[in-house]
């Protein structure tokens, strides 16, 4: 009954010398208006989610592994697994070069008026749609678009570069949509290390390089990792950008679930794919929670909620 | 000139200097952030139906055009219906759940806790596919109230971490007085609890509203009949052509972006938006 003398209320400690039946009946009272959410969060979310198992695996009413090994033991799928962890590594190594400095511009250098415009500019287009960010680089990557027009016009290349519908573009445009994710994470965790061991460091003779690589840094790397896992489970994830900017050629894991579910109507394949991908998801996720407890010393739980 | 001042004009000289290359970075990568959404709304007054930045002369015909058709106009009015539904509906869900897991201690809170905001965790296309089985054998797959639903559970999130963290703060004893007075437990949450986090509550149902908004990869599984909320209609156009109409579309979703910016900020501080 320890979670009952956690309780700090009088009326529920009176309890306790009851029934466990009437107590457990007085706890459903008390929280009843938890109920409509998770009624809906479990028929509308844990339920359809999985469904999913079962649909892969009993495909004509039988149980078969047979659509799991045709994934797992398919070139194609795995060159197409592959790309998609090949291009999220990309995008999020990526980030981490330009999201870095720019979550250490936002914790220690802005000055404090300037603070909340750039915290505007890294929020807004988190309020956009990704189909609009990967419209915008549409626009500036394509044939005639603004990149090829410039480096025409200034003499650099004869003809228009193909830059759209590469892996480079899936990349260009992953990053695009992620840095506000990894400046977001990083800062957070920046803002709990303290400034003064730095400035201790330089004090104790340190370069400022050497006082930012041998002490800043690696408070951070925690917040750095937690970052690069979230970025990477996102990439790995996402549909929108890599279908616009990839093309047909360059197929991601979410382009094979789409396909299969809303062209070939193979929905016990999508499943399966699906499965896979989800799976891969939680481990990436639970990496994350454990990096980010580590860089809030233990408070990453509920740093997360 | 003593040994230590000249180390420590050294010093303050290497400061300044590392300091202005984060600058000159953290400056580049804000051009980068903003670059492409100033490339789409510059494009969007050209004059010229290929999509050309810097713009070829100026009109406003494309967002003429763009009201003009109401496939478009559909799309806007659909998506801010089923943002609007889906994140009042996950505020009344999601702002009891939240005062019950901040206030009560029982077994199962942490369960409870988790399944509320894994939808977070989940790759949004998983949940889209897993609605659309479910609503097809619920016959629910095409409807309003399918895309509604499924929207709700997304942004469900949104509202009990907003309104959890606002809570916390919040000292229960006022809330047990009420409870002394006879008021009821809906009264205590709606008179009670509610004006006190305020903020709270509308950060939470700001962010709801936005995270539906610019919902596209549960959306695209589950257009409603005869219509696509304003990203899928857009995305089903840039799988094909790009044209200065569904530019000016783009543009228009920004200046709403730009809008719910300074709402956030206005209402809870921009700060509050780093945990989304």
């Amino acid at each position: 009954m320890n979670e009952h003398a956690a309780i700090p209320n009088a009326r529920v400690s009176r309890q306790r010398t009851r029934s466990a039946g009437a107590s457990t009946a007085y706890v459903l009272r008390q929280i009843w208006p938890l109920f409509p959410a998770l009624a809906v969060l479990v028929f509308l979310f844990a339920l359809p989610l999985a469904w999913m198992l079962p649909e892969s695996l009993f495909p004509e009413g039988q149980f078969s592994t047979a659509i799991y090994a045709e994934v797992l033991g398919t070139s194609y799928y795995w060159t197409v697994i592959g790309r998609s962890f090949w291009l999220s590594l990309v995008a999020t190594v990526v980030c981490v070069i330009l999201g870095y400095p720019l979550a250490y511009y936002l914790v220690r250098v802005v000055r404090p008026r300037y603070r909340r415009f750039v915290f505007m500019i890294v929020i807004a287009p988190l309020f956009t749609s990704a189909v609009i960010r990967a419209m915008a680089w549409l626009v500036i990557l394509g044939r005639r678009g603004m990149l090829n027009e410039t480096l025409l016009w200034m003499g650099v290349i004869e003809a228009p570069l193909r830059l759209l519908y590469s892996e480079t573009a899936v990349i260009i445009g992953l990053v695009y949509i992620m840095i506000p994710f990894m400046v977001l994470t990083v800062a957070a965790v920046l803002e709990n290390v303290n400034s003064t061991l730095e400035e201790a460091a330089r004090d104790l003779g340190a370069t400022p390089l050497g006082a930012f690589c041998r002490v800043t840094f690696p408070l951070t790397l925690p917040g750095v990792m937690a970052g690069s896992f979230l970025v990477f489970a996102l990439c790995l994830s996402s549909y929108v950008t890599p279908a616009v900017l990839g093309g047909g050629r360059n197929k991601v894991m979410a382009m094979l679930i789409f396909e299969q579910f809303m062209r070939l109507f193979n929905w016990p394949l999508g499943a399966a794919i699906s499965c896979v991908m989800l799976f891969v998801t939680l481990i990436i996720i639970w990496c994350y929670n454990r990096a980010l407890a580590r860089s809030t010393g233990g408070r990453g739980q509920e740093a997360l909620l | 000139m003593t040994a230590a001042a000249s180390a420590t004009l050294r010093k303050a000289g290497a400061t300044s200097a590392g300091i202005v290359l984060i600058r000159v970075a953290a400056w580049l990568v804000l051009g980068l952030l903003l670059a492409p959404l100033i490339v789409l709304v510059g494009a969007s007054f050209s004059s010229v139906d290929y999509v050309s930045f810097p713009p070829r002369g100026f009109s406003l015909q494309w967002y003429e055009k763009f009201f003009a058709d109401p496939a478009f106009v559909n799309s806007l009015i659909l998506s801010a219906k089923i943002a609007l539904a889906a994140s009042l509906l996950a505020t009344l869900l999601g702002f009891p759940a939240a005062y019950i897991l901040v206030r009560k201690r029982f077994p199962g809170r942490r369960l409870a806790w988790t399944l509320l905001l894994s939808p977070l965790l989940v790759p949004q296309i998983i949940l889209g596919v897993a609605l659309l089985q479910i609503f097809t054998a619920a016959g629910l797959a095409t409807s309003f109230t399918g895309l509604l639903l499924a929207h709700t559970v997304a942004v469900v999130p949104y509202v009990v971490r907003t309104v959890g963290a606002a809570l916390v703060g919040i000292d229960p004893s006022i809330e047990e007085a009420a409870g002394d007075l006879g008021a009821s437990r809906l009264e205590i949450l709606a008179l009670v609890v509610a004006p006190i986090i305020k903020g709270g509550l509308l950060a939470g149902a700001l962010f709801a509203f936005i995270m539906s908004w610019v919902n596209v990869e549960i959306s695209i599984f589950l257009s409603v009949t005869g219509g696509y909320t304003l990203p899928v209609v857009l995305f089903n156009f840039i799988e094909y052509s790009i044209t200065t109409v569904v530019v000016a579309a783009a543009s228009i979703a920004i200046y709403v972006a730009l809008i719910l910016v300074l709402l956030v900020d206005a209402i809870v501080g921009i700060d509050s938006a780093s945990k989304l």
